[in-house]
């Protein structure tokens, strides 16, 4: 049951509303009523010189303000501006017309030599012509929120920009880098492996699986719509495909680098934690030596033209580093594979071919010879 | 307070709000036709709702455009010297817009003399288009469309003959219907992600080849059953169904093929997808 305060309540809310409407509809009013002076209308026109084709827009102090009429027989140079009012063009205008919240309205007789544009306001033929484009702009007027233009930036700019740009990437490289360490580092191992035992089958195989990527991809779609409750799964699996992908390729991009920072560091480390610390340096130099060619492409950013062919230099690597990445991962299973690396192998074959014995040798022990008391001849 | 008085405030406070931050804005251009000196054409549109037809008045062009000025810019432009006519909307910079902008974005109606003979493009974005290209007199037609979704329909003769049409078709649907109407001798289309639809129904003023590149999408084509069809298909998954056809040295003939007056020759490269070939009675 609704009581007479209730009642009274929401007539005071609607009430409120209502005053709230009737307010704003008296603000646009009121805006658009106000009258045409020479400062609103610079700012208006300001506005619309935003736009990147307003070239034909006059200069404010071009406008006059209110009516206007270019007589039969008359010549005017254009552009005529007009604001505020009507320009009736009876005679000749040699150039564009222009009317800011104004019509134009070309009479008998009348000829417009150029384009008429009427901003709020109509362009009416009555007779007349207009040899150019007519245009009318209507609509919300104001100052619109554009991004400002583009700015060329200078040589040195860019060079800084496309260097941090490509210290950017090391740098989410390496954090990238040190997750696979603490929690992948088996499968780090068995990629590196793969790649150290045969390079040129890893980057055959990156290759292959590369040109095989989109054809798995779409038969596996084609395999799941097969299916009622596959056809539903699709989605899923194309996303997980792409990220199962991108960590292929992540995985072994980073094997190849860590592998390349092996070879500069020569110290394998003895403990298990100089190890680790051994393993994240070759990691990290490895991502430096394989961004290098970027960061020597950006550093050339001030000439274009020996940028572009550092940067086929820098894709090259990059596209190399990261297909026999690829390849390895693929061969080694995504590193679940482990096979023992050739330096490993060789070792181990050669010393179990020289030498039967273990390596650390047998405990020497004295020939057992029969003991006797009886005395010597 | 019960929730009828609440809709009521809640309706009342949002008609007074002001919009957000939108600045829409209308344009309306025309221009009249001084002479009948052959026009190139072209209409950029990058989104928003779109639709072409022939002029019914003296017009050259009459385009009345609505665009919300902080994210695209008109254009509109006739170059006296070199006779060629821009329309459409850029997007300001490279600005994706949200749902809910897409649902607002703003629309283009253009008519287009058909006094003129004129080589049209379209380059076309995220468009809802309802292309009436019937009356025009097209010498040449080229559609690039990108997420669209256009049916274009030649409802009336072409006064010309079109010469070519390229369809470019990225994510996209593209249907042309009533194409016997168009005059058209060649077809090149290239089909992305899309779909594809010829309607080549009808009676046909000449032979017609079409030249279609598919990636993952499909092509449709309508013929009508008394037309001769020849299939020159290859493609890695797809192809098309071969009912009714007989293989020769360089492709399949439609039966009909020999004792036919007009023929329609499609030349099929496809990776994934194929076409899909329909027979209506004339």
């Amino acid at each position: 049951m609704r009581t007479l305060f209730a009642r009274t309540a929401a007539s005071r809310v609607v009430g409120i509303a209502l005053l709230i409407v009737a307010a704003h509809a008296r603000f646009l009013g009121a805006q658009q009523a106000k009258p045409l002076s020479h400062d609103s209308l610079a700012g208006a026109l300001d506005a619309l010189r935003q736009g990147s084709d307003s070239a034909w827009l006059p200069p404010t102090a071009a406008f006059s303000i209110g009516d206007s009429t270019i007589a039969a027989n008359h010549h005017a140079k254009g552009p005529v501006a007009i604001a505020g009012g009507t320009l009736h063009v009876r005679g000749i205008i040699d150039g564009d017309a222009v009317s800011y919240a104004g019509d134009i309205v070309v009479h008998q007789g009348g000829e417009i030599r150029g384009n008429a544009h009427a901003i709020l306001g109509k362009v009416v033929l009555d007779g007349g012509a207009v040899d150019g484009d007519t245009q009318e702009l209507s609509g919300d007027l104001k100052r619109v929120s554009v991004a400002g233009p583009v700015v060329a930036r200078s040589a040195g700019s860019r060079t800084l920009h496309d260097l941090a740009l490509a210290g950017g990437w090391l740098a989410v490289l390496v954090v990238v880098g040190i997750g696979v360490l603490i929690f992948a580092l088996p499968n780090l191992d068995a990629v590196s492996d793969a790649l150290e035992r045969s390079f040129g089958k890893s980057l055959l195989a990156g290759i292959a699986t590369q040109l095989a990527l989109a054809p798995a991809l779409v038969l596996l779609c084609i395999g799941l719509a097969l299916t009622i409750l596959g056809a539903l799964l699709i989605p899923f699996a194309v996303v997980a495909y792409i990220i199962a992908a991108a960590g292929l390729v992540t995985l072994g991009y980073l094997a190849l680098a860590r592998l390349a920072g092996r070879s500069v560091i020569a110290d394998a480390g003895s403990t298990d934690g100089e190890r680790r610390a051994v393993a994240l340096r070759s990691l990290v130099y490895g991502l430096l030596l394989l961004m290098l060619p970027w960061i020597v492409a950006g550093g050339l950013s001030w000439s274009p033209r020996i940028e572009i062919f550092a940067r086929m230099i820098a894709v090259a690597v990059t596209w190399v580093a990261a297909t026999a990445g690829l390849g390895a991962a693929v061969v080694s299973r995504g590193g679940v594979r482990r096979a023992i690396a050739p330096a490993t192998q060789r070792a181990l074959n050669t010393a179990s071919w020289a030498t039967p014995t273990p390596v650390s040798g047998v405990t020497a022990a004295r020939r057992p010879t029969p003991f006797t008391t009886a005395a010597p001849k | 307070m019960s929730a009828r008085t609440l809709f009521v405030t809640a309706s009342l406070l949002a008609c007074a709000a002001p919009a957000g931050a939108q600045t829409w804005r209308t344009v309306e251009a025309s221009r009249q036709t001084h002479d009948t000196a052959a026009i190139s054409a072209r209409i950029e549109y990058a989104a928003g709702k779109l639709d072409l037809k022939s002029a019914t008045g003296p017009a050259l062009y009459h385009a009345a455009l609505r665009y919300d000025a902080d994210q695209t810019e008109p254009v509109v432009q006739f170059d006296n010297a070199n006779r060629a006519l821009t329309l459409g909307v850029h997007l300001r910079g490279a600005k994706m817009m949200n749902g809910e902008e897409e649902h607002q974005s703003g629309s283009m109606t253009a008519e287009l003399s058909g006094a003129v003979p004129m080589d049209l493009s379209l380059e076309l974005g995220a468009v809802e288009g309802d292309l009436q290209l019937g009356g025009l007199r097209l010498t040449d037609l080229s559609i690039r469309s990108g997420a669209a979704d256009i049916t274009a329909r030649f409802d009336k003769p072409n006064r010309e003959q079109l010469r070519t049409m390229n369809l470019q078709v990225g994510a996209a649907q593209l249907k042309m219907l009533d194409l016997a109407n168009a005059g058209v001798s060649r077809i090149v289309a290239e089909v992305g992600a899309g779909a594809l639809t010829l309607d080549l129904g009808g009676t046909l003023a000449r032979d017609v080849d079409i030249t279609a590149t598919l990636a993952v999408g499909g092509l449709t084509v309508n013929v009508a059953e008394n037309t001769g069809v020849f299939a020159d298909e290859r493609s890695f998954v797809g192809g098309f169904k071969k009912d009714g056809f007989s293989k020769r040295a360089d492709g399949w003939y439609s039966a009909n093929y020999d004792s036919a007056t007009r023929h329609v020759r499609v030349h099929l490269r496809a990776f994934v997808g194929g076409m899909t070939l329909t027979r209506t009675q004339n």
